[in-house]
């Protein structure tokens, strides 16, 4: 890419989409090269798209004050992405002319809820891209108020555009927030046949992600890679799916070539570090957190102590805090954070409230306040209920301790699996989410992942497990949601306890079971009882279904291969119970995601669709 | 001023083991926690995560609801604590919803530890794998017949209804007319947790169960199903044997 060329895609090329989508376009390799040699407004323009703002707002704003062109309708962007509107206007105000300029302000006024429609027809009025971009920042602004207008404005958008994506971004944006999962990724796929590229990959990878197909959501990682090749922000966001689908050591090497391909950024090493620290390998996660504590200033050294607090090396820590917290008084709230966490290291649980309370109390970035809330939560937690904590095994016995985290884990956890994890000498930590195996390493010494799933393999994670349950050891393994709720792995590790004579002991958890009645049918009537049932129970012409309270029924491994005819025998018999008619809540492969509601009959329509991890709500027929 | 958010906080069927971090992260962050149907321990405990003199007792229900309103109008978060769940341990937790969603007044409920997860836990029964299906009601819909149980499906009896010597007797001859007298009764937790029971001699037991009291009764009859029992385990072929009394 030349110089022409790369001002091309910086500049309006861009811009529709930096200041529609609120992600920014993923930056292709060329703009790493091309930093090294740029300079003034350009250099400020290229660090604001890599995501490196602190950088880019003193050298854009160094050239919107020499006057360079574009430097000032760029810092306005910068300023608009990172929510400083006023500034953002007034960067704009000697600028007006320029083009993006008026779409920028129209944005900035509509953000801060003024009126925009002198801007917005000033950019309607240069035509091309910047009006299609006009007429879809207006048809957003209605999404809330008008959607049939806001759909209308949004696909002029896409005509006026023809042969672009975006508009097709931001009207899959649109049907995503109107809940539309299908319209929502026809969209995605439409703007991938306009214009295949790399961003537009990695759009489509976060919605496969929040809807739990992880397997798509590589796929456009692998897409998006194959198009712009490496970059240290499309290998970071692979990683990341990998690590969602617990494939760590395939996260591992994406991460260090990220970390190679960006020496001066912190953060894939740091998440390199987490990776290492879930796998137990906490000499490299501790390497990996030194190495970006040299390149990060005193926030990734803070981070540095936190992973040196994880692997026991406790011993420079302290003098470390100290000093950051005599150069930073902006950091004292996150320093008395991770004095809290040596604290809850160290089994000082009450100290560790102490200090938990009062870097909630102080705050900071990232969210600390409500960070520092739940891990005081969790050390007051466990110092006024120790007594209630299961003792040591005697020397003779072996115990294997099992728990849940609920069905939004951490958050959830109970007082009792907290408990079990610190009792343990060894942890067993089938949750993919970074904060839970950071949690899990505060409150226990050693573990390792597993990657169990509603798939199967149990007897195979058994014999993995049962390596490490040792006479006078506590091993524990911990889990998603409630163990005994399709959890065949439970199942296995009891049996496996029974024939060994292993003391064993399962620990009750917030499940699904639990919780998607609250959230379907607040305040019911009907709350003096509820069912849960595996779908294949309905073939017994024995059960009944009381339609009076809620049933929660979960799909298993067989309904993807039951024949069509036995399938609707199925329906047939859940029908009986509740009719056709009757409007069910129908979740995905996540909990997280809003559930479909529908009509028990449109079940009727979709065997061999149905993935083995969904869940019926079936409200009670009279609600 | 904004409006604040009304928490409704379920801490399970045993308080100081089942709390949630969030739940109780939730009552930290309120200056009017209303505790109903939590004994003074459990009380005690709660109030060590919320602000000084937050925890008190929970009023009449209007009053409650009432004061609720008050608190989370005058921008301040509050809280109705219950053992259990709200939405299951009474009608306080529906009435407090009906009145935030027609008053306007955002509320959050949180999930907790139910009857149902503390009966799977202490037999060790697995749903999809050694059991199919699982019912769990209130003592008092089952004596007044507001439920009827599934004979191939466990069963799990809770108390957050007031406990009487006649409410319990009426569960347990509900009990005793669906089931055989020898038919084992598993008290799952509470102050007799851990014993085995059968149907017969639960009538004779009296009232002695609370809110933290949880029975749990194999499935009366085998289920003939023969399809769709292909879950994990036995695609694999290698599920566990588990005891006859907890499969169906």
């Amino acid at each position: 890419m030349n110089d022409k060329e790369l001002l091309a895609t910086l500049d309006g090329g861009d811009e529709h989409r930096r200041v529609l989508l609120d992600r920014g376009p993923v930056a292709p390799a060329d703009y790493e090269k091309a930093l090294k040699t740029a300079k003034g407004a350009l250099r400020g323009r290229l660090l604001s798209v890599l995501g490196r703002r602190e950088e880019a707002l003193p050298v854009l704003a160094a050239a919107a004050a020499k006057g360079e062109a574009r430097a000032a309708v760029w810092l306005a962007a910068e300023h608009l992405h990172s929510g400083r509107l006023e500034e953002a206007l007034l960067a704009l105000a000697p600028r007006s002319g320029e083009p993006w300029a008026a779409l920028l302000k129209a944005a900035a006024l509509l953000a801060l809820g003024r009126d925009a429609r002198e801007s917005l027809l000033a950019a309607a009025r240069r035509g091309g891209e910047e009006g299609a971009a006009a007429a879809a920042l207006e048809g957003l602004a209605l999404a809330v108020s008008d959607p049939v207008a806001a759909s209308a404005r949004l696909r002029a958008a896409a005509d006026a555009a023809a042969g672009r994506a975006w508009p097709l971004v931001l009207a899959a944006r649109a049907a995503r927030a109107a809940g539309d999962k299908a319209a929502c990724l026809k969209a995605l796929e439409e703007a991938l046949e306009r214009e295949p590229s790399a961003w537009v990959h990695i759009e489509r990878s976060r919605v496969f992600e929040e809807i739990g197909d992880l397997d798509r959501a590589l796929a456009d990682c692998d897409g998006a890679l194959s198009l712009d090749g490496e970059s240290a922000e499309l290998l970071a966001r692979r990683a990341h799916i990998q690590i969602c689908r617990r494939h760590y050591h395939l996260a591992e090497p994406d991460l260090g070539r990220a970390a190679a391909l960006s020496p001066k950024d912190p953060q894939p090493r740091l998440t390199r570090a987490t990776v290492r620290l879930i796998r137990g390998d906490l000499e490299g996660a501790v390497s990996d957190a030194r190495a970006a504590g040299k390149v990060g200033g005193d926030e990734a050294l803070l981070e540095r102590c936190r992973f040196e607090t994880y692997a026991g090396k406790l011993a420079g820590v302290e003098k470390t805090l100290s000093a950051v917290e005599k150069r930073r008084s902006d950091l004292k709230g996150a320093v008395a954070y991770e004095r809290g966490a040596l604290a809850l290291k160290r089994r000082r649980w009450l100290d560790a409230s102490g200090h938990f309370e009062k870097a909630a109390a102080l705050g900071g970035p990232g969210g600390l306040s409500l960070k520092a809330g739940f891990h005081r939560a969790v050390s007051l937690g466990i110092g006024l209920t120790g007594a209630r904590a299961e003792a040591p095994p005697p020397k003779d016995k072996a115990r294997l301790l099992i728990c849940g985290l609920g069905i939004v884990p951490p958050y959830t956890a109970s007082l009792d699996a907290l408990r079990m994890i610190a009792a343990c000498d060894f942890v067993f930590n089938n949750l993919s989410e970074p904060e839970i195996g950071a949690l899990i390493w505060l409150l226990s010494d050693e573990g390792e992942p597993t990657m169990f799933d509603v798939r199967g393999a149990d007897a195979r994670w058994t014999k993995t497990i049962f390596r490490r349950v040792k006479p006078g050891k506590t091993t524990g393994f911990v889990t998603r949601g409630h163990p005994h709720v399709c959890g065949g792995l439970a199942a296995s590790l009891i049996a496996e306890c029974r024939r060994q004579g292993v003391e064993w002991r399962v620990y009750p958890a917030v499940s699904s079971m639990d919780t998607l009645a609250f959230d379907a049918l607040p305040g019911s009537a009907a709350f003096w009882g509820q069912q849960v049932l595996d779908w294949s129970t309905l073939y017994a012409p024995e059960t009944t279904v009381d339609p009076r309270v809620p049933a929660v029924l979960y799909f298993n491994a067989s309904v993807a291969a039951v024949g069509e005819a036995d399938y609707l025998r199925f329906c047939d018999r859940l029908e009986s119970f509740y009719g056709a008619e009757h409007e069910v809540f129908f979740y995905g492969r996540t909990f997280n995601e809003r559930p479909d509601r529908v009509k028990l009959g449109a079940l009727r329509r979709w065997h061999g669709r149905i993935d083995p991890s969904y869940t019926l709500l079936l409200p009670p027929r009279s609600a | 001023m904004s409006v604040a958010t009304v928490y409704l906080l379920g801490l399970g069927v045993s308080p100081r083991d089942h709390a949630s971090v969030e739940v109780l992260q939730a009552a930290a962050s309120c200056r009017k926690v209303l505790a109903s149907g939590l004994n003074a321990q459990d009380r005690k405990f709660l109030a060590a995560f919320a602000p000084k003199g937050a925890v008190t007792e929970a009023p009449a229900p209007a009053a409650a609801v009432a004061a609720l309103l008050a608190e989370a109008r005058a921008g301040r978060p509050a809280a109705l604590a219950t053992p259990g769940h709200p939405f299951y341990f009474s009608a306080l937790g529906g009435a407090v919803v009906a009145a935030c969603e027609a008053a306007g007044v955002p509320w959050k409920s949180f999930g907790a530890v139910s009857p149902m997860g503390v009966g799977l836990s202490a037999v060790g029964a697995t749903i999809g794998t050694t059991i199919h299906g699982l019912q769990s009601f209130e003592h008092a819909a089952l004596a007044g017949k507001a439920v009827t149980p599934n004979p191939v499906w466990p069963l799990v009896v809770y108390f957050y209804e007031p406990v009487t010597a006649a409410s319990f007797a009426a569960a347990a001859a509900r009990l005793a007319g669906f089931y055989p007298p020898e038919h084992l009764v598993v008290w799952c937790s509470g102050s007799a947790g851990g014993r085995r029971t059968t149907v017969a001699a639960l009538a004779k037991e009296g009232a002695s169960a609370g809110p933290d009291a949880v029975l749990y009764l194999p499935a009366k009859a085998k289920s003939s199903a023969a399809l769709g029992r292909t879950d994990a385990h036995r695609i694999e072929g290698k599920g566990p044997a588990a005891p006859a009394w907890i499969t169906d």
